[in-house]
Order: structure tokens, then sequence, then C-alpha cells
């Protein structure tokens, strides 16, 4: 295989490996967004708990990654479900601005906390011997890892649009987004529907934090460093739609790799640059409902 | 209404009276006040960790006492690369509690930002990790027992080029010490005989190298030079580096400070092989860093190491000591700095000097390569020596 | 005749509530800490640079609506441009200020094409984009901007050729103090002008500030543009008093602690950001003394009770007491 074309293959992999792991952090947020209305900056922070639950399962009871992964995302779910029920209801009465300044304020309390358990410095999920190296395909050097996130991603991607098409549920909490009232009154239980879909869009970012740390590594700062990365997908993608979220994190991952290889002079810029161009554009975002 | 106006004027002065009294802190005949500019907020938290250990360890040895007089040091957080917040906090500590020295500074425009006040009031200010190369010229107040990109580049040239190295690329992280460093690479390496292909500069916050890794590899050449601040994207890349194979291709991976003990546990096993030069390592065999590595698992544990931030900030109290008796206690910026022109100790690092003209430090650069110690943890072993090296930049720019 | 003593006589209203006690207070703030805080100097002129900086955004967010996670854009860019003045062109600071009003009034211009054409989320999205192409534009331009390293090396000559920069602070925290009581006169002037009043019209109701005939798009840029400007003032000032200008200025944690300083200060009413600026700089610089590893975790919970018990800020606390003295 010509070597310009086998780095374009391989560039191509790793963006959407990328972009998928920023599908997962960033579609809790979208979802939250959309259904309940919610400015929630601390949903990066639970990318984070997600990761250092994962971690620290793994080191301290030694469990298997497989095992402690949807250990991790099961117990940050629950913790999200008791934040929601508590704090959050003080956040669902505020302003868009206060949402804002609250869950910022969160953040800054759980970065604080993980800072004294864990400590300043970045920790690393050891990987399984399965997922290590490099499958040789045509010529093509593939990471195992992030065919694994990718496939990951695809799975979970999937599984969202079954439910959100295909049960009772997906049902009720698209009507809860089209119209919280119409809902209520046909008796869906609205806040109910909020609090599963809160935990779910929390476990959903905790698995992209946990799975992701050799992308975006662990460490107490993770919340406010890559807050930025999830409000631009989030935005570019259109809030409230997860189809929005799915093209704009692939978009951005694939333009991210793509700008870095091509035109490194530019490296960091462009992903900015191209979030510029798409909300001149498009200022509701790709798929833009709610603005 | 004029009365309630005049009211709050006698409460409003009686208040900032009686503030300005508690903080106003009288200075007692023998007491000598340090400031340590540090970092402990934020993701650099771990210098301020470091300077500390290094710091309690020199006062806990001398009592904290030189001759007759106590040293007592002042802490303050710079939050950030923030010069002006860097500026404000040297004023204070200079005018307000009336530091005679200062010590600390992890970044260099952290450094740059005090210049102004260190050399108008003339406080020495020995600072222990900034490393672009120029700042010392800026006052004759400055001294820096840390080290340059220079000082471990040159070797690290040598050394490469000596085990064969003609051809490599340099990844860098695209700030100002990068390019710094990426053009102390290009000159030695160039001098030395080699060819640096490419400088492949990434954008600092990367956290996703495989673009990079790709472009090394497309290179074809069996040799990488890296520079990348210590932490989350040093890691990175170089656990990308292994993952992606480049190792068991047979590249080799030429770093400095990257792979620090703290944070080799996170880089993995995957760091292993790495060469680096640098000024320290606590793995040295001499009796004097041996003696310091006990001194040190005693005072905070079995697990701690030492690390090039707490044995710098060990002997920045070691040349401040020095300071203090020359002046005899008194605030004597210039003969405080005449006092340390060519002082020469040995440090846990080895022999050192302060050099008159530079007052740079003139130091044993060590090669090291990662590798499995025998207690079980990954360190970075030194396999050679280059003895007294001094500051490369400023010999080459000495007018 | 009649009409015009009317009119005379609601122009006297609004002088007369031009400046009120709290102003005073802070004047005399001002005073008492040139006179004793001698050793907070440094100290005070960074909260006054921080209080411009805050009153910028008031103008933006609190007058106008436009809510801004990038507003350090324009702080940074003023502080460039007048360090790069100083040391291209002249030392003079005052010229020195313009420059960097105008410098960072013209970004304004130009990104608040963009920057007004959104909403909510995306609007924040926006300038946050903005500011951290800005960021990036400066770390990657080494040779004008020194890049990581920070600008340094210029020179700022006494202001008016008199007042010489000394090293406790005096020149710089006066030369702050007399530029932020301007800058407050001229806001106080905006935004009783009809600018300002049809600007809080359009942050109620643009949809009717529409239907009366106001140009509602020109109006919001125009006070874009002015907020800019005056954010680049502030950048200015930092960049002259401290003679070096770091990456750190364009950053976004600077952009985000001027949303907290209004948050805790209260938007809409001038003054709050003055009380938000103080709060937030003397805490922050109080609680970095004390224990710096946590001072993260109190603005946190500072920040979630404010915004719980007191969304108007300090300045709608001050509010509500004075109205609930005035019934008496």
């Amino acid at each position: 295989m010509p070597n310009a074309l086998s780095t374009f293959l391989t560039l191509t992999i790793d963006g959407v490996s990328y972009g998928m792991m920023l599908f997962l952090i960033s579609v809790g947020l979208t979802i939250t967004l959309g259904v309940m209305r919610v400015v929630n900056l601390t949903h990066s922070a639970f990318a984070m708990i997600g990761g250092f639950i994962t971690l620290w399962l793994m080191k301290s009871a030694g469990m298997h990654f497989f095992v402690a992964l949807p250990v991790g995302v099961l117990a940050t779910m629950a913790l999200s479900l008791v934040l929601e029920r508590t704090l959050y209801q003080w956040v669902y009465k505020c302003d868009p601005l206060g949402q804002l300044l609250m869950t910022i304020g969160m953040t800054f309390v759980v970065t604080a906390v993980v800072k004294n358990l864990a400590g300043p410095q970045i920790q690393s999920i050891v990987l399984p011997e399965a997922l290590l190296g490099q499958w040789s395909v045509m010529g093509l050097n593939i990471s195992v890892y992030r065919v694994f996130v990718l496939g990951l991603s695809v799975a979970v991607a999937g599984a969202l649009w079954l439910c959100l098409e295909y049960t009772t549920f997906g049902a009720r909490l698209r009507a809860a987004v089209d119209n919280p009232r119409m809902a209520r009154c046909v008796g869906i239980n609205v806040p109910l529907v909020f609090s599963i879909t809160f935990a779910i869009g929390c476990g959903l970012a905790a698995l992209g934090g946990a799975v992701g740390t050799q992308m975006l590594p662990l460490e107490p700062y993770y919340g406010l460093k890559y807050l930025v990365l999830v409000l631009i997908v989030v935005a570019v993608g259109g809030l409230g739609s997860l189809k929005g979220s799915l093209y704009s994190a692939l978009l951005l991952g694939f333009i991210d790799t793509m700008g870095r290889y091509y035109i490194p002079a530019l490296g960091g810029f462009i992903i900015y640059l191209a979030v510029l161009a798409i909300l001149l554009v498009r200022p509701r975002g790709l798929v833009g409902r709610i603005g | 209404m004029y009365s309630t106006i005049a009211m709050r004027f006698k409460v409003g002065v009686a208040a900032f009276a009686a503030a300005g009294s508690l903080f106003a802190a009288p200075v007692s005949a023998d007491e000598i006040k340090v400031g340590l500019l540090s970092q402990y907020s934020g993701t650099y938290s771990w210098w301020g960790q470091e300077y500390d250990r290094g710091v309690e360890l020199f006062m806990s040895e001398t009592g904290g006492k030189v001759g007759n007089h106590t040293i007592t040091v002042i802490k303050r957080d710079e939050g950030g690369a923030n010069p002006q917040r860097a500026r404000q906090l040297a004023q204070e500590l200079v005018v307000r509690d009336k530091v005679q020295y200062l010590t600390g500074g992890v970044f260099t425009p952290t450094v740059m930002g005090t210049a102004d006040v260190v050399d108008q009031t003339k406080t020495p200010y020995i600072f222990i990790n900034a490393a672009t190369s120029s700042m010392t010229n800026k006052t004759p107040y400055f001294a820096r027992v840390g080290y340059t990109s220079w000082a471990y580049c040159v070797p690290l040239m040598k050394w490469a080029f000596e085990k064969g190295a003609r051809e490599a690329v340099s990844v860098t992280a695209d700030y100002a010490p990068g390019t710094d460093i990426a053009n102390a690479f290009d000159e030695t390496f160039t001098e030395l005989g080699g060819k640096i292909k490419e400088n492949i500069k990434v954008p600092l916050g990367t956290t996703d190298f495989s673009t990079y890794l790709q472009r090394v590899s497309d290179s074809g050449v069996k040799h990488v030079f890296m520079f990348m601040p210590v932490g989350p994207m040093s890691a990175g890349f170089i656990k990308a580096f292994q993952d992606r194979g480049l190792g068991k291709a047979g590249v080799t991976l030429y770093a400095g400070a990257e792979t620090q003990e703290s944070d080799l546990p996170a880089i993995g096993d995957s760091a292993q092989g790495i060469i680096t030069a640098l000024h320290y390592s606590p793995y040295l065999e001499t009796p004097e860093n041996k003696a310091f590595v006990a001194k040190y698992k005693a005072k905070f544990g079995a697990d701690a190491i030492p690390s090039l931030a707490s044995m710098g900030a060990y002997d920045a109290m070691q040349v401040i000591a020095h300071m203090i008796k020359a002046t005899n206690g008194k605030k004597d910026g210039d003969a405080a700095m005449e006092a340390i022109k060519g002082y020469s100790w040995t440090s846990p690092r080895g022999p050192v000097t302060i050099d008159p003209k530079t007052r740079e430090i003139t130091q044993n650069v060590y090669i090291r390569e990662v590798r499995k110690t025998p207690d079980g943890l990954l360190g970075n072993v030194p396999i050679h020596t280059y003895e007294n090296v001094v500051e490369p930049w400023h010999a080459k720019n000495s007018k | 005749m009649t009409t015009q003593s009317d009119a005379h006589r609601v122009v006297q209203a609004f002088r007369r509530q031009r400046y009120n006690l709290a102003d005073l207070a802070l004047v005399l703030a001002a005073a008492l800490t040139l006179l004793f805080g001698e050793y907070y100097l440094a100290l005070a002129a960074f909260v006054v640079i921080m209080a411009i900086f805050a009153l910028s955004l008031d103008l933006a967010q609190g007058y106008g609506g436009i809510e801004s996670l990038g507003h350090a854009a324009f702080f940074g860019v003023g502080a460039y441009a007048a360090a790069l003045y100083a040391l291209h062109f002249s030392s003079e600071p005052v010229s020195g200020l313009l420059v960097a009003a105008v410098a960072a009034g013209v970004v304004g211009l130009v990104s608040g094409f963009a920057v007004l054409r959104t909403q909510g989320l995306t609007q924040l999205m926006l300038t946050l984009a903005i500011a951290t192409l800005l960021y990036e534009l400066a770390n990657v331009a080494k040779a004008i901007t020194n890049g990581d390293d920070g600008l340094s090396g210029y020179d700022v000559a006494p202001v008016f050729g008199l007042f010489q920069f000394d090293i406790y602070g005096y020149t710089g925290f006066v030369y702050a103090f007399v530029v932020l009581v301007l800058v407050y006169a001229l806001l106080k002037k905006l935004v009783n002008s009809s600018i300002g009043q049809t600007a809080q019209g359009i942050r109620e109701n643009q949809t009717r500030m529409r239907m009366l005939g106001v140009p509602v798009e020109r109006r919001l840029w125009v006070l874009y543009t002015i907020s800019a400007a005056l954010a680049g003032v502030a950048g200015g000032l930092s960049a002259q008093i401290n003679r070096i200008v770091g990456l750190d200025s364009l950053a976004f944690t600077l952009s985000a602690n001027v949303v907290v300083m209004l948050a805790l200060g209260g938007t809409g009413r001038l003054y709050g950001a003055l009380f938000g600026a103080i709060l937030f700089v003397v805490l922050s610089d109080r609680a970095a003394a004390i224990d710096p590893t946590n001072w993260l975790a109190v603005l946190g919970v500072v920040l979630i009770l404010i915004v719980r018990y007191a969304p108007d800020g300090l300045a709608g606390f001050v509010a509500r007491w004075s109205a609930k003295r005035g019934q008496k």
C-alpha cells in the first residue's frame, strides 16, 4: 500500500476513534442540555470520576479492566443520581448563567476533592494485554486499543439509538424533550425521566473517561481542562441532538487529527477555526434544534 | 446624614489601622527571612510539594539556623505561569515581609516577572527550575541552581552521536522553551556532524499524539529527541511512542526531565530503554547522594524519591546559607552575590560551582537509562557522566 | 415652557442618582489604602485593574445581555498592544493606554460581528473559541510576543513626565485608580444615555425594542466594541504597571475569573463589578496565602452558595438592603 495512503488511513482510524471517544463523553451533556435544559459544566468531571473509580477498582480491589469498567460506570451513575436528587435541584431553579456558575463551582469542588484523594499527578490505567500492541492489516499498523475504543463507542451509540427509537423509555424521553408540559399531562413521570437521563448521561461520560485515558490522561484538573472540548462538541452539534453530537464529534475529531498532521504550523488552532467557521454558518449547530 | 458618613469614616480608619497592624510583622534581630515563590495550586502543585521537601530537609539538618541566625521561610503560591502575580508576590515579600533572599521559581515568565523588583531592591533570587538560558543576564542578582536547556542538550547530543546517531528528528512542544531546545538540538547535533531531518512541533496540551508519531515513523529515522513539559504531555507522548511500536522497531527515544521518577509509574513499563540526560538522578552511587536519599526517605517515607526539584531546593538553601554567613545576616545584595561567585560544594548531584561570570551552575550531567531498579520500581539509572559541564549557551554567547 | 422644565427636572433627577453612597465608600476605601496600606499597593493596583476589567464585562453582560467566556481576549490584546507600543515606539504611558484601547476595540468590532449573531451557549462557545484562537496565535507568534516566556524588557516613562513608577507601587496604584475613576464616570454616563437605556431594553425584550424602531444589532455592536476597548485599557494598565505580559493575560482562567467576579458582585449595576473584583481578588490572595491547595474548593462552595442565595450578587444584596431602608 502506498505510504501516503496508508498514512491517511491510519490517521483516519486515529481521528475517528478520538472523535468517537469525544462523542461518548459529550453525548451525555447534549442529552442533559436538550432534555433538562440544564447547563451542566460538571459533566466532564463525571468522566474523570468514572476514570478514577475504574483505576481505583483495578488498583486496590485488583479487578480486571473489563470488570472494573462496568462497575466504575455503574458507581458513577449511582453517584450522579445522588447528586441529581440533591444539589442539582438547586441548579434547576437558576437561570442559565446561574446554572453555569453553580456547576462550575461544583467542578471546582470535585477537582479539589480528587486532588486531595489521588494527588496532583497524572494517573494511568494499565490496559490489559489484549488491548496492547498493534494489528497488521494489509500493510497498515492499527492500534488494538483504538479499534477497541471505536468498536465500543459504536456499540454504545447504536444501543442508544435503538433505545431511543424502539423502546417505551426512549419514546417517553423524546416526548419529554419535545414538550415537557404535554408529556406530564399525558402521565409521563418527567422528573423520573430526567433523573434516569441524567444518570445515563453521566454513565456514558464515565465510560468515555475510563476508556479514553490513553488519549485524555486522568488527573484532578481533567474536569476543567477538557470541559472546553466537550462544550465545543455539544455546541457545534446542536444542543439536545444526539445525531448532532455524533456528527460534530466525528467531524471535529477528524479535522483535529488531520489538521495536526497536514498543517502542523496551525496545529492546535485548526479545531477552533473549524468551530468558528461552523458556528458562523450554522449558529444553531449542525443539527440545531434548541438555540 | 453627615454624622453617619463621619461615623463610617472613623470606623473605616480604625478598621484599616487595626488591620494594618495585624499584617506588619516585626523582624527580630537575628531572624533572616527567605521568600519561596512556588506553585501550590493548579496542575503544577507537584513542584510546590517538592520544593517544600527540599527546603524542609535542609532546615531540619541545620535546625533552621546558620551561625546564630534563624532562617524563616515564607512561602507564596504563584498560581500558574502568571508573571504579574509573581511580581506582586516578590514585591510584597521584599517590601512588606522584608525578606533578604528569594528562591523557588518554576517557570521562566514568573521568574522574569520579578526581575524588576529583584534588581531595584538588590534582593538575590536563587531560582531553581526555570530553564531559559538568557535569564541570568537580566539582572546581576539572579543565580540559577537548576539547569538550562542547553546544559542537558549538549551532552545528550554528544552521547547520541557517540552511539552512532547521524540522522534524527526532534519532537518539541510548541512554546518558547520548546523552540529554545529545538534550536539547541539542531545547532549542537549539526556541529557534531549529525543532521536533524525535521523538527516536529506539538501544540501545548496535545493529548492525542498519533499524527506526530505518524510523522516520526514516516521520516524513517532511528533516533528521536524529544522535549515536552513534564506532566501529562510528556507521559502521553512516551506512552503513545511505545504503543505505536516505535521502540520495538528500534527507534531510540532521547529525553531530559520527562522521565522523572514521579511520572514513570504513569508512563509504565513502556518507558524502559529511554535515554535521558539530566544533572541529577536519585540513583547516583556517590556517597553524598546515598546519604541524601537516605535522609530524604527517613523524613518523608520509604516510598519518597528525591527529584530534581527537591534536590534543587535543597541546594538553593545551601547557597542562601552561604550568603547569610558571608554577609553575617545583614541585607547586602552585592556582598551576597560576590560571596557565591565561584562558590563550590558537593551537592547530592555531585561537585558543583557557581560560575563567577554568568551566575549559572557548573555541574556534572549524567546520561541515564530507564531501567527497573533493585527496589522494583522504574528509575533513571546513570550510565555515563559528563563532568563539570559549564553552561553551554553562555559559553557560546559570552560577550 | 412646562415641557422644558419637566425635561430639566428629569435631567436633574438623573444627575442626582448618578453617584450614590456606594461610590463614595469605594473612593474612601481607595484613599485609605493609599494612606495606610502601603505594603499592599501591588495587590491594590491589581484589584483596580480587575475592577476595570469587570466593569467592561458588566457593560456587555449586565447591560447588553451578551454572555462571554472569552473576555480575556480583549484584556490580552490590550496588554500586548501596550507592551509592544512601549517596546517599539514610545514608552509614554497614556498614549500606550489609548493604543491598547484602540487595538482591543478593533478586535471587539471584528469579533462582535460573529458573536452577536448567536445567543446562549453558542455565543459562549464562540467567545471561547475566539479567545483560544488569540491565545494560540500569541503562543505561536513568538517573534512578536516572546510566547510562553513573557514579553518584557520595555520601559515605561513617568506619567505626564512627573510621576515615576516606583518599587512600592504608589504611582502604579494612583495611575490605575485615576483610570478607574475615568472609566467609571464614562460608563455611568453611557448607561444612563440612550445607548445604555436601549441596551437594557434589548436585554429584556429584543422584539419589543425592534418594534420601537431601535437598531438592535448596531446598538449591541457598539456596546460590545466599547466593552472590548475598556477591557483593553485594563490590559494595557497591567502591562505598564507590571512591565511584563504573559500568555496568561489571554487565558481561559482569566475569562472565567472575571465572570466569577461579576457573579459575586452582581451584574447590571456597575458598582457590582467593583464589589465583585475587590471581593474576588482579596479573597483569592488571602486564601492562596492560607491554603492554596484547597482554595479552589472554597471558591466552588462560595460560587454555589452565592448563586443559590444571592443570585444578584453583593450589589443586589446592597440594593435590596437600601431599598428596605428607603421604605422606612
